[in-house]
């Protein structure tokens, strides 16, 4: 995931480093006032940690190996704030000795690295862990936890480099950086990513946590209990900005319509027919075909339907919510 | 062996039947070899990070702080131009550097920028399948000459020089003293975790079952080390009447060879300015 030099263009690389950069304010402070003093070197040694972690092969199904970024790892070990720096820290080794990464792009490899993943995975560990009684759903809460922030950061990457051929050509509107458009660059980016990556990122970050805690179970950091309001805030985020899945023009890998199929190109042949299980296969009338309300501009109808998504996703968590309630009310009758 | 004890002497017994009887063993292959290609792995930056300890490197002599802020310019112009013209005086200046360098050095950044330059040719040769692919060599060619240039400052720079280049560039002292204190432990802990994958190598005969277990254990031990290894430092900072202040000693002045790297810069940065006037 680490982007070398110029894949970015330098407009794109200013505001990624400066997107990161109140990360790394409040990481600091927040750092200063909560590690007592005696841990101030843990930063540098947690950053080293935080290398040698990236170094590690974990065996995938297959007989390959992948390697983990460890973000939400350090996360729950160390804290987020303590991570962020530490993988920072580990990120400006990589690319100033071993050339791993760019300079430029330093600033939007922390941004996916060292602000996405441990924050994003810390939080919603830190969520499953505050509504979940039992150590197998904590444990499944961090195992989800890494490998949703682990493909977040690679979605993040996939559109860093898929907007240059939007953000900067020349004159002759020739891409200058990365040329490749939103459609193809975050496919490339989130299948590995998907399919294999996130599996050994949560498989190596359970395996440790569950270690550490066995063998030294004082010395997994305890923060302050997950607030929910910033979830809120992220998913208005997300829903104002899925438009730009319209940015993204084409059908995503695997995701054609039966008619799009056809000219699907695979080895430099396009498919050149539909298969006919697609044809006549059942197809379900959907009201929102393609994210679309009939009569409604593409954006809006965009922002309508992710709202909507939401919506079906909360009354159905909570009807699931009033079930188990109902449950556990029965239990306490029978019990009574 | 002592006398009188051989193999056929008085007190020897004849050794059993069954222990004598050949026991064919052949483990069942391992398709994993994700412990070789860790191992491997470390040991190549433990290698490079304590490559000629303490000797004299290429390019010492300069004074690390312009050698750094030169090296991002270099990055910077290369990313910024929009034509050929630039990149050809960038070629010429960042060479005009390697030059410089001894052969072995010289060997070895240009296996890097190689490494770097096939990489992009990899990623971007699909996109003349796309038909976006006319801009390829010119973005292949940024690629690598920022590339030259980062492998040019990380090949001439020791790492306690680039620790001073970035306190003299006023970096807040709590950072250049993490940076440092994590250059040394990923040397000292990584010599730890090659002993522990090295260890666990010996140990795992024929087909390994548990390996993610093994992985945890080995990671899991390293993490509470470095806990460990953070509060022994701490003390023996305390010890040293450490109060937060990291002071960089012998902060090397500017020379004669730090003004021509001065002027090649500058007259680069003119260069830059007209190529984009002339365009």
């Amino acid at each position: 995931m680490h982007i070398p030099d110029n894949y970015l263009g330098p407009a794109t690389c200013a505001v990624m480093a400066v997107a990161v950069v109140p990360a790394w304010v409040v990481s600091a402070k927040k750092v200063a006032k909560e590690l007592p003093r005696e841990n101030i070197p843990l930063l540098g040694i947690g950053a080293a940690f935080s290398f040698l972690i990236m170094m590690l092969n974990v065996p995938v199904p297959g007989g390959t190996t992948a390697h983990a970024v460890g973000g939400t790892l350090l996360a729950v070990l160390l804290g987020p704030y303590a991570a962020c720096i530490s993988i920072s820290t580990a990120l400006l080794i990589q690319a100033l000795v071993f050339g791993d990464g760019g300079i430029l792009s330093f600033g939007a490899n922390c941004f996916n690295m060292a602000f996405v993943i441990p924050f994003l995975g810390y939080f919603i560990y830190k969520l499953a862990k505050d509504r979940v009684r039992s150590k197998r759903g904590e444990y499944l809460g961090l195992a989800i936890a890494s490998y949703i922030a682990i493909n977040f950061a690679a979605l993040c990457g996939g559109i860093e480099v898929g907007l240059q051929p939007l953000v900067a050509g020349d004159a002759a509107g020739l891409p200058l950086y990365c040329p490749y458009p939103l459609s193809v660059s975050i496919p490339a980016m989130l299948i590995p990513h998907l399919a294999l990556a996130g599996i050994a990122e949560a498989a190596f970050t359970l395996a440790i946590v569950a270690f550490v805690a066995k063998a030294s179970p004082g010395s997994i950091y305890a923060g302050s209990p997950a607030k929910t309001k910033p979830l809120y805030a992220l998913i208005v985020a997300l829903i104002v900005a899925s438009p730009l899945g319209l940015l993204a023009a084409g059908s995503a890998w695997g995701e054609w319509a039966p008619e799009a199929i056809k000219s699907v190109v695979t080895g430099g042949k396009s498919l050149g027919f539909v298969p006919a299980g697609m044809e006549k296969g059942f197809r379900f009338p959907a009201p929102m075909r393609d994210y679309g309300l009939k009569g409604l501009p593409d954006i809006l109808g965009y922002i309508l339907s992710a709202a909507l998504g939401v919506a079906v996703f909360v009354i159905a968590y909570k009807l699931l919510g009033l079930l188990k309630k109902g449950k556990k009310v029965d239990a306490a009758r029978a019990g009574a | 062996m002592p006398r009188g004890r051989g193999p056929s002497g008085p007190d020897m017994e004849e050794i059993p039947a069954w222990l004598a009887a050949s026991e064919p063993y052949e483990p069942r292959p391992d398709r994993g070899r994700h412990l070789e290609k860790s191992l491997l792995a470390l040991l190549r930056v433990l290698a490079a990070l304590r490559e000629r300890p303490g000797s004299v490197r290429d390019g010492e002599r300069l004074n690390p702080a312009p050698k750094l802020v030169s090296t991002f310019l270099v990055i910077l112009l290369v990313s910024l131009s929009r034509g050929g013209l630039f990149l050809e005086a960038a070629a010429v200046f960042e060479l005009g550097c390697l030059c410089l360098l001894r052969g072995e050095t010289i060997a070895r950044v240009l296996r890097r920028v190689l490494a770097a330059g096939l990489f992009a040719l990899a990623i971007l040769l699909p996109a003349y399948a796309l038909g976006r692919g006319a801009n390829l060599p010119f973005v292949c060619g940024k690629v690598l000459l920022a590339a030259l240039a980062a492998a040019i400052f990380s090949s001439a720079t020791s790492w306690p020089s680039m620790a001073a280049a970035l306190s003299t560039l006023r970096i807040p002292d709590v950072f250049v003293m993490t940076l440092d204190m994590t250059v040394k432990y990923i040397s000292l802990l990584g010599a730890l975790l090659a002993d522990l994958l090295c260890a666990l190598k010996l140990r795992s005969v024929g087909r390994d079952g548990q390996k993610l277990s093994s992985l945890a254990g080995l990671a899991g031990t390293l993490f509470l080390k470095s806990k460990d290894a953070a509060l022994a430092q701490y003390q023996a900072m305390e010890c040293r009447c450490f109060d937060g202040r990291y002071a960089v000693s012998g902060r090397p002045g500017l020379g004669r060879r730090d003004a021509a790297l001065v002027a090649a810069d500058l007259a680069i940065l003119a260069f830059f300015v007209a190529a984009g006037r002339a365009r």
